[in-house]
């Protein structure tokens, strides 16, 4: 995996940038920090972001999911201790959003249906995320800013000139900004369409994909969480919504027609 | 006062030290022939040479200057004057060795003293000026130079005939920022120079307090018209300074429209001006200030076909910026100690987002940055780098190139820009007022 680092030794602060992992980009800012721990950290956490990256991307015959995908019997497929791992953790995020997050592509979590293909695209980020949080945590890195495809991000701790991490969503569609977010210690998820990229999230109930002007911002303390949440919503109607907010406690949530 | 001290010592330390490396190149001797005197290998040739320098009108220019005096070790302040007891004694408090006189003319007869620097009402500038050049002084003078046209004439005309260094207190001309700043403009950074705006906006009402009302217009000098330019020669004459040193060239036509808008106290000078200068070539310098709304700040912007350079933020913004990411724009916030929300976040990723303008610092690392709102004046802003320039001229009798004219280029344009307010009408750049430095 390609990747670039940079260390500013006035402020300790160490820059890492992969320019392409999940079809996006990711930045780790990561402050008072000793240059040789966070490359360290940095040289780890991307070995594992390239080897998820290779069991996950559905579209290389070659990776774990596409194999699975294309077998003939899923139950006896032998899934790695990862993949498995966000399996469950998918099945479970299924019960809590009744459904409306769903890696199997319409087919209700059961893989033994005909047709029921893996798609961790939801949730890889997050779950990435999640793992380089982890990581940062246990190098005793509390500041630090992660930024994976500007639609998952990450505030740990603060700004080394603030009391927190500031983000602001400008519109895509153009115009003013959207809203603004004091990340300390939360993700942030956003999910919507865009002019150029419009219909991805698909409703799993009808197969149809939605192309609403619309975005949903989630904020909370778990990157899975806010991911999972900010894909649901997208798609729940008003009813869900409501109990959806309940589900994820932690979560701060909010939908804007742009 | 301790860390202001401290700051004052730090920016000039700094100055002096990246003087050698900023001046290494031939671009910048050009673009600031004046720090050619006070290089640091020159410094270090004056060994441990002290100037016995005094110091004339202990208001609160000259008490500033004394701390700065502090941090200068080739500086000895061995004699202040003031008329206003208040002020001579607060001084003295300062600087208890030195000898205290009110009647300048007695201290310039003091045989042992190298330098006078001048802190007094703008009318008295001239007069003190010219008295002790004549007496062998040389002469650190607060801007502007002069209250009238004549005297600024007459100051220029003593300046060619000394052999003493005579400044004004240009410290624009040394504060690294600026000096960086002008180099990258004739370096080509934002491609021809297209015009300037400078302003400065304020929301106060310039008065002091006056003990006894038979004092006002000892202390209130600056509203009267008798002893001040107003605006113009107060805080215009810092501004056009820098446009003229980056124009390298005079304006020949001046028009503009002032009045006493808000501040209806008695006063005699405008609390709002707006004067624009215009070039033989047709750029235009648009200076405005007001008093009564501070929202826009103290700025000078340098604009050129391919950027912007605000001289005073120390920044520049690019026209096309080349497409900047909010990670960038966050790394340049951690760089430089900004704190601000980074437009990064979206449903999914695209190209990245168009730039507006993104700030450029012109320094590496902190540098001070004023807000325009002091009338005294702001730690490490240059004063304490020309002051120590000066004092190193007491001590090596090297004058200081272009300072005296500089200073003469931009109190003229102050005064001309007065007087076409005051006449209604354009002027045209009086030949008389003309010296072989200006080009236009
Ligand atoms: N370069 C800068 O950024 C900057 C900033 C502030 C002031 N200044 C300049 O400094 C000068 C003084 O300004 P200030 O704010 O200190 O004013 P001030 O009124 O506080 O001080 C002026 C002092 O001069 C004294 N004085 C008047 N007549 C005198 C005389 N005949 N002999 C001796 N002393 C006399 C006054 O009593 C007073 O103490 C002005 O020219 C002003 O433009 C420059």
């Amino acid at each position: 995996m390609n990747s670039e680092t940079e260390y500013i030794a006035e402020g300790r602060i160490f820059h890492g940038f992969v320019p392409h992992a999940m079809g996006t980009k990711l930045d780790l800012l990561a402050v008072g920090t000793e240059a040789a721990a966070a490359e360290a950290l940095w040289t780890a956490f991307c070995a594992e972001l390239s080897a998820l990256e290779a069991a996950l991307n559905r579209f290389d015959p070659r990776s774990e999911v596409a194999r699975f995908n294309a077998s003939e019997s899923k139950a006896g497929f032998p899934l790695s201790p990862a993949v498995q791992r966000l399996l469950d953790l998918s099945r479970e995020f299924w019960f809590r959003t009744e459904g409306l997050f769903d890696v199997t592509r319409g087919h209700g979590m059961d893989l033994e249906e005909a047709g029921a293909t893996l798609d961790f695209g939801g949730i890889a980020k997050g779950y990435a995320l999640a793992l380089l949080r982890d990581r940062l945590a246990g190098t005793g890195i509390a500041s630090a800013f992660v930024n994976f495809g500007d639609s998952a991000i990450l505030g740990l701790g603060t700004h080394p000139y603030g009391d927190c991490w500031k983000v602001s969503l400008p519109n895509p569609y153009g115009g003013s900004q959207v809203a603004e977010f004091s990340l300390k210690d939360r993700a942030l998820s956003v999910s919507g369409n865009t002019p150029g990229y419009t219909g991805h999230i698909i409703d799993p109930r009808t197969g149809r994909a939605n192309v609403e002007r619309k975005l949903v911002a989630v904020t909370g303390p778990d990157p899975l969480e806010a991911e999972v949440l900010s894909t649901a919503l997208m798609l729940a109607d008003k009813g869900q919504r409501l109990r959806l907010r309940r589900a994820f406690p932690d979560c701060e949530s909010e939908i804007y027609t742009v | 006062m301790e860390e202001k001290k401290k700051g004052v010592d730090l920016g000039l330390r700094k100055f002096i030290k990246e003087l050698g490396y900023m001046t290494g190149g031939a671009a910048l001797l050009s673009t600031t022939p004046w720090l050619a005197s006070c290089t640091p290998e020159k410094l270090a040739e004056i060994g441990n040479a002290k100037a016995r320098v005094a110091l004339i009108g202990t208001g609160s220019r000259g008490q500033y200057h004394i701390h700065n005096l502090r941090n200068i070790p080739h500086a000895e302040l061995v004699a202040l004057c003031d008329v206003y007891p208040a002020n001579l004694e607060a001084a003295a408090a300062l600087c208890p060795e030195a000898k205290c006189y009110t009647d300048y003319r007695r201290l310039l007869e003091d045989k042992s003293i190298d330098g006078v620097i001048i802190a007094t009402p703008l009318h008295l500038h001239a007069r003190i000026t010219l008295d002790a050049l004549a007496a062998g002084k040389h002469v650190f003078c607060e801007k502007a130079m002069a209250r009238t046209l004549d005297d600024c004439k007459a100051v220029y005309e003593a300046y060619r005939n000394t052999d003493r260094a005579l400044y004004f207190c240009m410290q624009r001309m040394y504060d690294e920022k600026y000096v960086k700043a002008v180099q990258l403009i004739s370096s080509g950074l934002i491609g021809d120079v297209v015009g300037m705006r400078c302003h400065w906006f304020r929301n106060a009402d310039w008065r002091r307090e006056v003990p006894s009302p038979e004092l006002e217009r000892h202390i209130n000098w600056r509203l009267y018209k008798e002893y001040s330019g107003g605006l113009m020669t107060e805080l215009g004459s810092h501004q056009l300074e820098v446009c003229t040193w980056v124009a390298g060239k005079i304006p020949t036509r001046i028009a503009g429209f002032g009045d006493i808008v808000y501040w209806k106290d008695g006063r005699e000078v405008y609390d709002s001006v707006n004067v624009t200068y215009q070039f033989a070539d047709g750029r235009i310098i648009s200076y405005e200030s007001l008093i009564s709304n501070k929202y826009n700040g103290m700025e000078e912007q340098i604009l050129g076909h391919a950027g912007t350079v605000d001289l005073s933020k120390g920044v520049y913004y690019l026209e096309e910026d080349n497409l900047v990411s909010g990670m960038r724009q966050l790394l340049e916030q951690v760089k430089t100690g900004v704190f601000a929300a980074v437009p990064t976040a979206g449903p999914s990723w695209r190209p990245e987002l168009r730039a507006k303008y993104v700030p450029h610092p012109v320094l590496e690392g902190k540098f001070s940055i004023s807000d325009g709102e002091s009338s005294v004046g702001f730690v490490a802003d240059g004063s304490d780098v020309i002051l120590s320039a000066f004092c190193q001229s007491c001590i090596t009798g090297e004058k200081a190139k272009d300072v005296v004219e500089e200073a003469y280029c931009s109190t003229v344009l102050c005064l001309l820009g007065n007087q076409a307010m005051e006449e209604g009408r354009t002027l045209t750049f009086p030949e008389e007022y003309k010296i072989p430095y200006m080009k236009f």
